[in-house]
């Protein structure tokens, strides 16, 4: 009896084939929990192009130019979804609901406007949410940083914005698209920002 | 009857059941919407931006538990390099499929351990352990048998088996978690102890997936204290923590408290009674709704519940505590009380089962003068057996015959599938629709861009490429002026291509 014991003892333990199978797959599941907890949620709109751009001083993120938008976050209620496509459909005025506005929980939201070919920027214009709603949800502050093929160009802060129409110069040659974070009032403030228009050649 | 047939028939069964879900990821249409907006579209918005975010997510009210178990799938389905939302879907509700055949292994094993119980061969079952040699079937089998199919192939469960609702998930905790009891019910001292364990941490994982499926928990701990397993109780309450724990600290670390959102549903659809803004129902409504599913076959399976009841009574008890909770509610809808099913089918199971064994006389059987069997008691076994297979018979036609159709009345197919045609249009860059409630979310269009309810102003924003509408409706006329054309159409509704363009201002 002992010996038997024994022998049993001193048999390797075999791993049964559905316990493998079943470590393979909890394997593969975690992978994609860790790539799921690491994304960032940010959206990413690429429009198509519907006309050549000109060759004088035009905006190159309008919608029908093929613009691609980033954005960090969107609203996405269902009767309202304030989609990023919004900040270049180019229609002023709008009514309240075609226009960007963050989610809720987006402690730093931000966006950008890239172009399928490079251009000389001049100026940024921003169509924020006094444009057309009351005047305090405009955004103050946020950070203009010019994209171009080699990383980051010229960048602009700007800190106490009351204009309901901003025009922001910004100077920056080879640029593939602008980058603009802004910086929310209070934890419960959202962006809201209609129009986003970037001049130049 | 030999443990190889047995198994045979058994294997069959899953066959059955699997080829049956099949057919529903064929041709079952949608459920609800929830099915895509609280528990798939939220892992989707994570994933690439783009959802559609209900007033339960601005609130609160949502654990991020069951999405982050959907969205751990498409992570690593994106990473393998499927990017199609509805190929995503799909597979993620032909996984559903596959882990709702978990229900026909409960059937197996909870129909026969009932089966053992019942009838009038239990004293022979009672024998050490109702088990029987190498060769031939474990006892009870018969309700095993029964249990299993009813599971396997219940053509409402077979339907319910691909939904990616909370419900599914919890039903499959609840079910296997009963049998689970049953199992360690019939045990001797403190075996089981792992197994207890691991029952109670899928009786805590049902019950955070589902808070209304508690009555649940509760039957558990009466049986478990009734069979005198107490200390088999402690480790299934105290594994029964664990999810609570995962729960409560995915909450701290999504919305900022330990179990906010359990807190926050809770407050809102039992305390509040928050969810009757959605229609409200009177107390009775659960039990039309059964019977409409079943009109003849529900008495049966009554009847059969009840004879076995000394056996069968932690599934009964479940299913009307369950009943009972769910009829409290102003708010009903049928996939809440889902978890019904299962529970009686396998009771039933149980009972014919046990019915159908063929009987161990403690005398032998009188006898003609010749020596042959006298053929009352021969008739009176084949009497029997036949009431009980055509009772299983019209379980399954008369399921079958009322299975179609769901609560949910205005959810359209013709509509989803419009709107589905539409999102997946190359290009498409926005969207206008009369009715935003019954649609697909991002995750079916596998593309980014803006939906909205269509409006005369809307018409004329050139990023709204398409439009949604009903035939000939007065929509339709104007979107014909603003410059759209048909382009698709099903079942009444139209979607309509923006063909010219506003001119640029």
């Amino acid at each position: 009896m002992l010996g038997t014991t024994q022998q049993q003892l001193d048999r390797p333990r075999r791993i049964k084939p559905w316990m493998l199978g079943l470590t393979v797959v909890c394997g593969l599941w975690l992978f994609g929990l860790v790539s799921f907890v690491a994304a960032d949620g940010h959206i990413e709109v690429v429009l198509p192009r519907r006309r050549t751009p000109p060759a004088e001083v035009h905006n190159f993120s309008l919608w029908d130019l093929g613009p691609t938008i980033r954005a960090s976050s969107f609203y996405g209620d269902w009767a309202s979804l304030h989609h990023p496509a919004f900040l270049v459909d180019g229609k002023w005025p709008s009514d309240k609901v075609e226009k960007w506005a963050s989610a809720e929980r987006d402690r730093h939201p931000w966006i950008e406007l890239l172009w399928r070919e490079s251009h000389t920027l001049e100026r940024v214009v921003i169509r924020h949410a006094g444009a057309v709603e009351d005047a305090g949800l405009t955004a103050n502050h946020y950070t203009l940083r010019c994209l171009t093929a080699s990383g980051q160009g010229p960048s602009l802060e700007v800190v106490s914005n009351l204009d309901a129409v901003a025009t922001h110069d910004l100077a920056c040659a080879q640029a593939r698209g602008v980058r603009i974070e802004f910086e929310p009032k209070d934890s419960k403030d959202i962006i809201r920002i209609f129009e986003v228009e970037t001049w130049g050649r | 009857m030999s443990k190889r047939r047995v198994n045979i028939a058994l294997a069959a069964i899953v066959l059955v059941g699997a080829i049956l879900r099949v057919l529903a990821l064929r041709y079952e249409p949608v459920h609800h919407p929830d099915e895509f907006f609280q528990y798939l579209e939220p892992a989707w918005g994570r994933l690439t931006g783009a959802w559609i975010e209900t007033w339960e997510w601005r609130s609160g009210v949502r654990s991020w538990v069951l999405p982050g178990y959907h969205g751990a799938w498409m992570a690593l389905l994106m990473r393998l390099g499927v990017h199609d939302g509805s190929t995503i879907g799909k597979l993620l509700q032909a996984h559903w499929a596959l882990l709702s055949m978990s229900l026909v292994w409960a059937g197996w094993r909870g129909g026969m351990l009932m089966a053992r119980r019942i009838g009038p061969n239990r004293v022979v079952a009672a024998s050490p352990g109702g088990t029987s040699d190498n060769d031939t079937a474990p006892i009870g089998w018969q309700g095993g048998l029964i249990g299993a199919l009813l599971c396997a192939a219940f053509p409402l469960q077979v339907r319910f088996s691909i939904h990616t609702l909370s419900e599914q998930a919890s039903i499959l905790c609840m079910v296997c978690a009963l049998v689970l009891t049953a199992e360690l019910a019939s045990t001797t001292g403190g075996e089981g102890r792992i197994k207890a364990a691991f029952m109670g941490v899928i009786l805590g994982l049902g019950v955070c997936l589902r808070i209304q499926h508690a009555p649940v928990p509760l039957v558990v701990a009466l049986w478990l204290m009734v069979s005198r397993r107490f200390w088999l109780a402690v480790v299934a309450t105290c594994a029964a923590m664990l999810p609570v724990l995962v729960f409560g600290l995915v909450d701290k670390l999504t919305w900022g408290g330990f179990l906010a959102s359990f807190i926050g549903y809770v407050k809102f659809n039992l305390v509040e009674g928050g969810a009757s803004i959605f229609g409200t129902q009177p107390w009775k409504w659960y039990l039309e709704h059964f019977l409409k599913r079943l009109p003849m076959a529900l008495p049966v399976l009554a009847i059969l519940c009840i004879i076995g009841i000394r056996a069968t009574w932690p599934f009964v008890a479940s299913a009307l505590g369950l009943t009972i909770l769910l009829s409290t509610q102003a708010h009903k809808e049928e996939r809440f009380v889902m978890l019904f099913w299962p529970l009686v089918l396998i009771a039933a199971a149980a009972t014919a089962g046990a019915w159908l064994a063929p009987r161990k006389p403690a005398e032998p059987a009188p006898v003609w003068v010749d020596g042959n069997p006298l053929p009352t008691r021969r008739l009176r076994t084949w009497l029997v057996r036949s009431v009980i297979l055509a009772s299983l018979a019209l379980v399954f036609v008369d399921g079958a015959r009322h299975a179609r159709g769901n609560d949910f009345a205005g959810l359209d197919r013709g509509r989803y599938d419009a709107q589905v045609w539409a999102g997946r249009q190359a290009d498409i860059t926005g969207l206008l629709y009369d009715q935003p409630l019954f649609t697909g979310g991002y995750l079916w269009f596998g593309r980014t861009f803006p939906q909205l309810s269509i409006q005369t102003d809307r018409l004329g924003n050139p990023i709204f490429s398409h439009a949604l509408v009903e035939r000939d409706s007065g929509w339709m006329r104007e979107a014909k002026r603003a410059g759209f054309e048909e382009v698709f159409s099903k079942d009444g509704y139209v979607v309509m291509r923006r063909t010219v363009w506003p001119v640029e201002p």
